[in-house]
């Protein structure tokens, strides 16, 4: 069982976690909520598109830990076991644990120093899920996320599913973020491969607010007259908009558009 | 269509409803390993199987179900209340009219997809929400799998957690399982929205058809509702002008909004709509009375 001061913790982070607005401010809270389980690592690194080809980009974490510094200097990521077991996961509801792991695979000796270091920098024990957020109509997962927390923690049912609620909540929240300041134009950070995993979005960042504006509407809207009125403009100034983003988007026709755009709930 | 039936018309659905009985003991007990749901007469019914409750049914044109899902109103006694109350440890369920709680969902047939290639859970989940938008109804809660979870991250919902992810089973020589009980605000916005995204351009997925009983006193049984999707699939000119009727005498919350009604016009119509002889033109209806052209 976990303290009461962790449960509280836990409650409140549950509470207020679709109304944090940035990845550090995220990232502060997580450090607070998981602390008190004795978590001293987690990231979480995004997936898109065939295995082959996978654009992966980090969402959340913390970055400035010893064990993230020292994995770096060392370009630990070419060789670790961890991510490249993560990016072909099948069994997505069954997290998995390093013991597990270590004891049910074959790795090389640079693989088990990865791990035996990461014990001396206090990561005893360490849990990697599966967050499957986008599945196409032949059960094919195109777009995933995975999350690897480390730390003082023991392998039990309660610690998984509690860790897996939070990072649940958070994934859901940093994913909202990323999209944000993509549309806002301040971040390509993670937004930039969900949009341009679909080869037909490009430019966005060229068109103008109310281009912008005009597409939003665009998109959740059936006529031009409903956009009209959302918009507050003329019918003849809302086809004028339309036309000058999907000229700037270079699409052939505004239903190549609007499939485009939603296809990946862009802008929704 | 989706069949929705309540307390006013399951008098019409009873071979249905035993049949769905039957079918939710073989998926729940039998396939899911629920075994605390066991009964002996092979049929799943339990506490929240009252008068209350509102089913949603996918049926094809034999009366055969092929998926289907319980709505209890939380001002009765549901689940999250109840059964699971420890659960909700982040919030404690909701309690109020404008509150439902989902449960017992289950596809008796995954490859099933309706004529327009709209696979079943699709129809089923639209159709709630629709229903749920038409009532009024402005959250659903329920305790949802876990590995649905994750694919909630990508919709635009407001949706919350009502406590932590758990694991079930275990006790009673159940298969061991995990979810958590989940909050989800609906309204008009919400089902525009999730209708584009997933490319739901059927208009209506739920016509409470078999709800009528304040102006007419009388329920729909299944064929008749058949015999009006016929005629709607015949004359979708007329699509939003029946449904808008069939909500106003369905619609026991506000009798206030009948009395704009000729009730006979309004009875002649649903009894006879799959008759032809007011099938002219768009059946007009501004400001009150139903006027057939």
């Amino acid at each position: 069982m976990f303290s009461q001061q962790a449960w509280l913790e836990i409650t409140q982070f549950m509470g207020v976690v679709d109304k944090i607005s940035t990845i550090d401010e995220l990232n502060e809270s997580l450090r607070t909520v998981l602390g008190q389980l004795g978590v001293k690592h987690l990231i979480c690194i995004s997936a898109f598109g065939m295995p082959a080809m996978q654009n992966r980009k980090p969402m959340f974490g913390f970055r400035d830990t010893e064990w993230v510094k020292h994995y770096r200097k060392m370009n630990y990521h070419v060789d670790d076991a961890l991510p490249q077991y993560a990016l072909k996961l099948r069994h997505w509801e069954d997290p998995f644990w390093w013991t597990d792991f270590v004891a049910e695979n074959d790795l090389t000796p640079l693989q088990l120093k990865i791990f035996s270091e990461a014990h001396s920098y206090g990561l005893k024990q360490g849990v990697v899920f599966g967050i499957p957020v986008d599945v196409d109509n032949n059960d094919e997962v195109v777009e995933f996320a995975y999350a690897s927390v480390a730390g003082d923690i023991v392998k039990s049912d309660e610690i998984e599913n509690t860790l897996l609620t939070v990072l649940l909540a958070a994934h859901r929240t940093a994913r909202r973020i990323h999209m944000r300041l993509f549309l806002a134009n301040e971040s390509k950070f993670l937004a930039d491969p969900i949009v341009n995993f679909s080869p037909n979005i490009k430019n966005i960042d060229s068109l103008t607010p109310t281009e912008l504006a005009t597409l939003k509407q665009f998109v959740e809207n059936d006529t031009y007259e409903q956009i009209a009125a959302a918009m507050g403009c003329s019918i003849s100034n809302v086809k004028k908009h339309l036309s000058s983003a999907q000229d700037k988007l270079e699409f052939g026709s505004r239903k190549e558009m609007l499939v485009s755009l939603l296809r990946h709930h862009y802008l929704i | 269509m989706i069949h929705v039936i309540n307390s006013t018309n399951r008098h019409l659905y009873e071979d249905v409803l035993e049949q769905m009985f039957a079918l939710r003991h073989k998926i729940f007990v039998e396939e899911k390993g629920w075994k605390k749901l066991e009964r002996e007469s092979g049929l799943d019914i339990d506490q929240f199987d009252t008068d209350d409750a509102t089913y949603f049914l996918k049926l094809d044109r034999k009366g055969t179900i092929l998926g289907g899902m319980r709505l209890v109103p939380t001002t009765a006694k549901t689940q999250l209340q109840t059964i699971f109350k420890d659960w909700c440890t982040f919030s404690a369920a909701p309690e109020n009219a404008c509150e439902w709680e989902w449960s017992r969902y289950f596809i008796s047939d995954k490859s099933f997809r309706s004529s327009a290639g709209i696979p079943v859970f699709y129809e089923l989940f639209f159709g709630i929400l629709e229903y749920a938008v038409s009532k009024g109804i402005s959250g659903l809660s329920g305790f949802l799998e876990a590995n649905t979870l994750p694919r909630l991250s990508k919709l635009p919902w407001d949706m919350k957690y009502l406590g932590p992810i758990t694991t079930y089973g275990k006790t009673h020589g159940e298969k061991v399982g995990k979810g958590a009980p989940v909050h989800v605000t609906v309204n008009a916005r919400m089902l525009k929205v999730t209708k584009r995204l997933k490319r739901m351009s059927e208009k209506y997925f739920a016509i409470p058809l078999g709800a009528n009983t304040v102006v007419s006193n009388k329920a729909y049984d299944p064929d008749t509702c058949f015999q009006f999707l016929d005629f709607a699939a015949e004359h979708p000119e007329n699509l939003d002008s029946l449904v808008k009727i069939v909500e106003t005498i369905g619609d026991a919350a506000d009798p206030k909004s009948v009395k704009y009604l000729h009730n006979n016009d309004a009875i002649n119509l649903l009894e006879g709509f799959n008759q032809q002889h007011f099938t002219n033109g768009p059946i007009a209806m501004v400001n009150g009375p139903v006027h057939l052209q």
